[in-house]
């Protein structure tokens, strides 16, 4: 049996874990909001109006939308490209250098069906960050890159732990209550307390996946890191001493895709990594496919083509941690179940806030809370 | 249910957690089907919170 030196033991640690994440956690949780329904309300504030056109219409050729961008852009660098697989869009990405942080990076929308021009975006740096861009930013990284991110993930993991060690206090807790018992008439400390077990331990699945998916997407960064020093690095290094290509001697991106394409038909190829792009191989374009159903639309697979000769080169197998990476993704946004998982998701959030805020609540009183909480467990515990 | 000390108290937090997980993997692993069930799984622990919370005060 438990005993009062345990369990006070178990309080300090869910009392501490949670007293130090929470003003973060609240910060997660309101921007979180926002997220959840990111892409609708990106396209409400910026929306794209695309030509009526059958769905099966066929697509235009990327060559002749990185033509038009090259004879735009003639001094700088194609360095990726986005082929959208919702909208029918396309996404040219240039830069003047390879530095991924470039400011003077920009993007041209091109229409996937005709081929032609839609939008010309500034350069990064000139271009105003939309809403959901700094919601993104702070409950990514509280606007300070990987550092912030590394940051919010020690205090993800606090989150974790003051989730278990709550579940563990609700077994003494609730020795002589019944499930959802709360207290109303006694005490507002009383009531609260018995909220916030009751919302609490409902929702603590819910806290604890959303919570350790949100550790392991902070941790992408590293893990991508980790995976080009040690598998892309072997797979690159048989081609060392290879010349260099430079733009000018590419295959044809359009092959490249389609080589990649018919390499894997039961995948979608939604972008393609430039060679001499840091994310990708100095030697070959680099297309990142995914599957065609529910799950495996969310595991991607990258394709090796060699740049100038436009054959296939190898299917890259991924490390598990990347898979893990990629299905927490979805279950920490919540955005793999339509309009009304998202609208679970916001009604989960909600929660999530009223028992963080009751929690802080119940630290502030606590004294009287910490005598009832251990009266409360009555004689079976001595 | 109600004799069993352990179940009385973590049968309703075990059903509650078994239903979330399987609404956040039936989703996940299954087309239209897959979501329809998880939305409902989901749901449910939500209306058992609300009838809880909310049962007195009406």
């Amino acid at each position: 049996m438990t005993s009062v030196k345990n369990i006070k033991r178990w309080f300090w640690w869910h009392r501490w874990s949670s007293l130090i994440c929470t003003l973060f956690l609240l910060m997660l949780c309101l921007t979180g909001l926002p997220l959840i329904f990111g892409e609708e309300i990106d396209g409400w504030l910026n929306p794209t109006h695309y030509a009526e056109m059958p769905k099966d219409s066929p697509k235009a050729d990327l060559d002749a939308m990185t033509g038009a961008a090259k004879a735009r852009y003639p001094r700088e660098l194609l360095t990726s490209i986005f082929v959208d697989d919702d909208e029918p869009q396309v996404l040219v990405n240039m830069a003047p250098t390879w530095d991924p942080r470039d400011p003077m990076r920009h993007s041209l929308q091109f229409d996937s069906r005709t081929g032609k021009l839609l939008k010309d975006e500034p350069p990064f740096a000139q271009r105003p960050a939309t809403f959901i861009d700094i919601m993104l930013d702070l409950h990514r990284g509280l606007f300070l890159d990987l550092a912030g991110e590394l940051f919010l993930g020690v205090i993800g993991v606090l989150f974790v732990i003051s989730i278990l060690s709550g579940i563990v206090l609700y077994g003494p807790f609730m020795k002589k209550l019944d499930f959802g018992t709360v207290r109303r008439d006694r005490s507002r400390r009383l009531k609260w307390l018995d909220l916030h077990n009751l919302l609490g331990i409902v929702t603590a699945a819910w806290l604890l996946v959303v919570g350790l998916t949100g550790v392991i997407n902070e941790l992408s960064t590293p893990l991508f890191g980790l995976w080009q020093m040690t598998d892309v690095k072997a797979m690159l290094s048989k081609y060392k001493g290879n010349p260099l290509p430079g733009q000018q001697d590419l295959n044809s991106v359009q092959g490249a895709y389609h080589t990649a394409a018919q390499a894997l038909p039961d995948m979608v190829v939604t972008s393609v990594v430039y060679p001499g792009n840091p994310f990708g191989s100095p030697y070959h374009y680099v297309l990142w496919a995914k599957g065609n159903q529910a799950f495996s639309s969310r595991l991607f697979s990258p394709v090796l083509v060699d740049a100038g000769s436009g054959k296939l080169v190898s299917v890259v197998k991924m490390p598990f941690y990347l898979r893990a990476l990629e299905v927490s993704r979805p279950l920490h946004f919540g955005d793999y179940g339509g309009v009304p998982l998202k609208v679970i998701w916001v009604i989960f959030d909600v929660i999530a806030i009223v028992v963080l805020m009751s929690g802080v609540y119940l630290w502030w009183a606590r004294r009287k809370l910490y005598e009832s909480y251990f009266s409360g467990m009555g004689a079976s515990l001595q | 249910m109600n004799n069993n000390p352990f179940l009385r108290r973590w049968g309703m937090p075990l059903l509650m957690a078994v239903l979330s997980l399987f609404g956040l993997l039936s989703a996940l692993l299954g087309d239209r089907p897959g979501q329809v069930l998880s939305w409902i799984a989901l749901v449910v622990p939500l209306l058992v919170l609300a009838w809880y919370v909310f049962r007195k005060s009406w």
